[in-house]
């Protein structure tokens, strides 16, 4: 699998000082550094992005789609995440955003806030059924490898609900294909991101084949040119009417760009969000313990504050809160009635949104297939494990003594990276100088 | 292999850690994902017995090829009637211990719902020792 699994989040080693801030953060201890520079262990990377906040070099970097894939295709339609317009304040609301962005190049906009106001209502509908409690959101794609990673068990908590974009990227496919003025074009769907793991998740879809989405762009790359459109564009310069008109009424789905958002759609009384990594991970925890089987419903966000805080998002997180707040009250019910096929559920929406392939475990953890010969492998760590100074200082490249423990029963470090150790040792043995001592 | 911990007693800071650190073996091992959920259910309550009730004790893991064995011990005051301790929703928790969410008397009936074997042995006075079994590979009935 090595080498093939597409992801996001990369290293450049050019950058990278060995300094192990990364490897801590790290919340599936999936990054290593060996011979002064990290390295990310792909079968356990879950593209969440700590490392990239972490990075004091800024060697941890995220790749998107270039915008020049954008010229392959006769009609470009963007789909800006609904945190993209919390990007650039209140005095540049959706409308503007939006005409800015047929400026820059796009000859359509569907908001992906549409996607996320469909799911809501069949959400709401599937919450009513049997299903496992509590439910747990799957609209953070980190969440949802975070629990085929670390709580397989939780799989058949997750909403099985294809995610925002790919239901809205559904939904404009079937109204331009509807479209007369279409036909015979060349259709490109760009998807406007703030998160690496949302990249990922179009490679490499999560509950389904082959995402409707050709491209995705980060905040970062878009960022500059939509703010200078933003000052030289006056409104709706381009010629002709787009056949994909913006649709009013979105407030609800807006609301899932920040933490309690979703929620505020859904409203299920007693509900719980959560946001930040290590938060989610503290619940999924508690839930995984048999725990919080009261609780109806869990949305889960692994970026502090929610995709405002992605890790590709441009602006301060805290300050993108505050205007989608503003942003969702405004569009609640806005103009809905004035504008066609802005029904949620609109003519030619997906009649299922469910999940079409299984979500399936991913046993990274695992340190040998045969169930015999891990045994040996724990016992032996155990034993390793012991032996070490408990410090967890990070300095031999592994995240806490237990990982360095791991590694050398898997072949891939030795006892002797712990310097803590070493220095313990020499301590107490009488060795002549230069020579290093028996472990 | 067999892995021990010591379990405080009322100290709910440090409570599940014993149960999170199995997890972290049991994920190792790649033991299937249904017997992984049953073991950690079992073994946090068992845990939380300890803290709660036992005054602090115990808990061992002994993994073997083809069966798991929890043996918990605790140094409380041991139970009378083990029949009735065994009842769902019997509890002789404090309020406020039952304020924090504990003690719902679901306890002993979860973790022997969730183990494939046993067996609870109590002197009144002495403390409370729990050994449960998980087979590994063995169809469980439903």
């Amino acid at each position: 699998m090595s080498g093939t699994v597409f992801h996001s989040v990369y290293l450049d080693a050019g950058r990278c000082v060995g300094c192990t801030t990364c490897v801590r953060r790290c919340p599936t201890e999936a990054i290593r550094v060996r011979d002064g520079v990290a390295h990310i262990t792909e079968e356990r990377c879950i593209d969440c992005g700590e490392c990239i906040r972490a990075c004091p070099k800024g060697a941890k970097k995220s790749v998107s789609d270039p915008l020049v894939l954008m010229d392959g295709y006769d009609i470009r339609v963007a789909l800006p995440a609904p945190s993209f317009y919390g990007q650039f304040g209140m005095d540049s609301p959706p409308r503007r955003v939006f005409d800015a962005l047929r400026a820059i190049g796009f000859d359509e906009v569907f908001d992906v806030a549409w996607g996320a106001k469909v799911l809501t209502d069949a959400i709401s509908a599937f919450g009513r059924g049997e299903v496992a409690r509590p439910l747990v959101s799957s609209a953070c794609p980190v969440v949802v490898r975070l629990i085929q990673l670390r709580f397989p068990s939780l799989i058949e908590n997750l909403v099985p609900f294809l995610p925002p974009v790919e239901v809205a990227a559904r939904e404009l496919r079937a109204r331009l294909a509807a479209d007369p003025s279409a036909a015979g074009h060349r259709v490109g769907t760009f998807f406007i991101s703030p998160c690496t793991s949302k990249v990922t998740a179009i490679k490499a879809p999560l509950g389904y084949a082959d995402s409707q989405v050709d491209a995705v762009f980060s905040f970062q790359d878009i960022y500059a040119p939509v703010r200078k459109a933003l000052k030289t564009t006056p409104r709706q310069a381009r010629p002709g009417e787009p056949a994909l008109p913006r649709i009013g009424g979105l407030g609800s789905g807006f609301g899932w760009a920040r933490s309690d958002g979703e929620l505020e759609a859904l409203e299920i009384p007693g509900a719980v969000s959560v946001d930040g990594i290590e938060n989610v991970i503290a619940l999924l925890e508690a839930i995984d313990n048999g725990k919080l089987a009261d609780i109806p419903y869990i949305e889960a966000l692994a970026c502090p504050g929610g995709c405002v805080g992605g890790p590709m998002a441009v602006e301060n997180p805290h300050v993108a809160r505050t205007t989608m707040k503003a942003i969702t009250r405004a569009e609640y019910g806005a103009a809905e009635a004035a504008t066609p096929g802005a029904e949620a559920g609109g003519a030619n929406a997906s009649k299922d949104l469910r999940w079409e392939a299984e979500v399936l475990p991913r046993p990274a953890m695992v340190l040998d297939r045969d169930m015999g010969r891990a045994l040996a492998m724990a016992e032996r760590l155990e034993t390793i494990a012991a032996s070490l100074p408990g410090l967890d200082c990070g300095a031999c490249g592994a995240p806490d003594c237990r990982a360095l423990a791991e590694d050398v029963v898997k072949g891939c470090a030795k006892v002797d990276d712990c310097i803590v150790r070493i220095r313990e040792m020499s301590a107490r043995a009488p060795s002549t100088p230069g020579e290093t001592p028996k472990i | 292999m067999k892995l021990t911990y010591s379990i405080p007693s009322m100290d709910f800071s440090a409570a599940g850690k014993a149960s999170t650190d199995v997890k972290k073996t049991l994920a190792q091992l790649g033991l299937d994902r249904d017997l992984v959920k049953r073991i950690a259910v079992a073994m946090y309550e068992g845990e939380m017995n300890i803290a709660i009730h036992g005054g602090g004790g115990t808990a061992e893991i002994e993994f073997s090829p083809d069966r798991i064995d929890i043996l918990l011990v605790d140094r409380g005051p041991g139970i009378a009637d083990i029949a009735l301790a065994m009842t769902e929703g019997f509890s002789t928790a404090s309020e406020e211990v039952r304020s924090m969410g504990f003690g719902a008397g679901m306890g002993l009936p979860n973790m022997k719902r969730n183990a494939d074997e046993m067996t609870v042995e109590s002197r009144v006075g002495e403390g409370t020792s729990v050994r449960m079994r998980f087979l590994l590979g063995a169809a469980r009935c439903a």
